[in-house]
């Protein structure tokens, strides 16, 4: 079981760093959100099918988030727990508290690891910036963001299992720059948002583009050039594993 | 053509020759025919010819393992699931979780009935009567897949359902420690567990 840090007296300090670390974007503390979260969390492990803890796919994407996170100061202190959900639909979401869901069908969606990285560190991206902490309790839970359903221009809800998936504009945003600045402190392309963001499916019903944001990204991604990253043997070895196991069914 | 091409190609018909050799209906010559295939594509990706010749030789023992008996059955309500497993209704889309997979007796020998069993809920949105699910087992041993034991669609009421199968261990088949992966798919969702047991000597 994941000790849980309290992190509630380091704030004010660490809202110094966090400003110079992700560009500005506010954070608060969220204990008192802690309830609600836990209590998504324990409603996503009994109603969903996940991988385990253990296994070699969850191993490689917590050690992936971890080293996103630990690339700003506030990231270390919050006690990150990435999830893999097995749905062949590529989707990743939050729910604050530390707590990121990345679906089988997103880790197979990426072409590269940067690609990858840049689906979890806009999950992080929600939560370094304290949406969590402001959202408003929807039926019980305390608030769930996704990166693949797209934002529309103003704030919506749409429905995750038997969560209530808050999807704001201005916010999807935040988290995608704040990625950026992550991705880029970890040696990521930042440019791999926008490519994630162009190749998402489209005309499904579920992943409508979003112009808006795309514009917002390009407009961001102008003034940073883009790196070759190297895909690390872990995210190869990973791909192979995914691969496997879809052949073998 | 190089060693990467021939590795490649090697992949894609040992994959082609497994799922032959796992289909249950077929006769236990063509099965055969496939494992030895395997076997000569085994020895191709592992640079050995031994190892090539005991993937073969373990596919041919399996060939006669087959299902003995399949049993399914709805062992709770939406209710009573949701109440045994502590998540509420409604939901917005469908899942399939498995809660529990076994294998009984843990050790058995040739000539035995080794009991696969499965429990998993079904969740889907309001009005949902019921929804079709892929149910399949995959024999594996060392982490690799040996034989497609079972695949079979079913259409599930909401909540609780157990599927039970029978297999009887072939008289070759070789001792030693196996797992079977259990798997339930419902559109993008699935899952899978695994379950070992032990073939005595």
């Amino acid at each position: 079981m994941r000790k849980r840090q309290g992190v509630g007296a380091l704030m004010p300090l660490l809202f110094v760093g966090m400003s110079v670390a992700v560009a500005g974007m506010p954070v608060a503390p969220c204990d008192h959100k802690q309830a609600a979260i836990e209590i998504s969390l324990q409603r996503i492990v009994n109603e969903w099918p996940m991988r385990g803890s253990g296994e070699s796919v969850s191993q490689y994407v917590q050690k992936l988030g971890i080293r996103l996170a630990f690339s700003s100061l506030y990231g270390r202190n919050i006690p990150w727990q990435f999830w893999v959900v097995r749905n062949l639909a590529p989707n990743a979401f939050s729910i604050g508290g530390g707590y990121v869901f990345i679906t089988d069908g997103a880790v197979n969606f990426v072409r590269n690891e940067s690609e990858l990285a840049a689906i979890l560190a806009h999950e992080l991206g929600h939560e370094l910036a304290g949406h969590f902490c402001v959202a408003p309790d929807l039926i019980d839970f305390g608030g769930l963001f996704d990166i693949f359903s797209a934002p529309k221009t103003q704030q919506h809800q749409v429905g995750v299992g038997s969560l209530t998936q808050v999807i704001d504009p201005v916010k999807e945003q935040q988290a995608d720059q704040i990625a950026v600045t992550i991705l880029q402190a970890s040696g990521y392309d930042s440019h791999a948002m926008l490519e994630v963001a162009r190749r998402l499916p489209k005309g499904d019903g579920v992943h409508p583009v979003d112009f808006q944001r795309l514009r917002a990204l390009e407009s961001l991604l102008a003034k940073i050039p883009p790196i070759k990253a190297q895909d690390s043997e872990d995210f190869l070895t990973i791909k192979r594993t995914l691969a496997a196991e879809q052949a073998t069914w | 053509m190089n060693k990467c091409k021939l590795k490649v190609i090697a992949i894609v018909c040992s994959s082609v020759l497994l799922s032959s050799c796992a289909t249950m209906e077929q006769s236990a010559g063509l099965a055969a025919l496939g494992c030895a295939g395997v076997g000569v594509l085994t020895g191709v990706l592992t640079n050995s010819a031994g190892a090539g010749a005991g993937a073969g030789a373990g596919c041919v023992a399996l060939a006669g393992l087959a299902i003995y008996n399949y049993h399914t059955s709805q062992t709770r309500t939406v209710q009573q699931d949701q109440q045994l497993y502590g998540y509420t209704a409604p939901v917005n889309s469908t899942e399939v979780k498995i809660r529990n997979a076994t294998a009984y007796p843990e050790t058995v020998r040739a000539g035995d009935i080794l009991k696969i069993g499965m429990d998993y809920s079904v969740i889907a949105p309001n009005g949902t009567p019921s929804v079709n699910v892929q149910e399949s087992m995959v024999l594996k041993r060392d982490g690799k897949p040996l034989k497609t034991l079972s695949e079979r669609p079913v259409t599930r009421p909401l909540g609780g359902g157990s599927s039970e199968v029978d297999f009887k261990i072939p008289d070759k088949m070789p001792p030693g420690t196996y797992v079977i992966e259990q798997k339930v798919q419902s559109g993008t969702s699935y899952d899978i567990r695994p379950a070992v047991f032990v073939v005595g000597s």
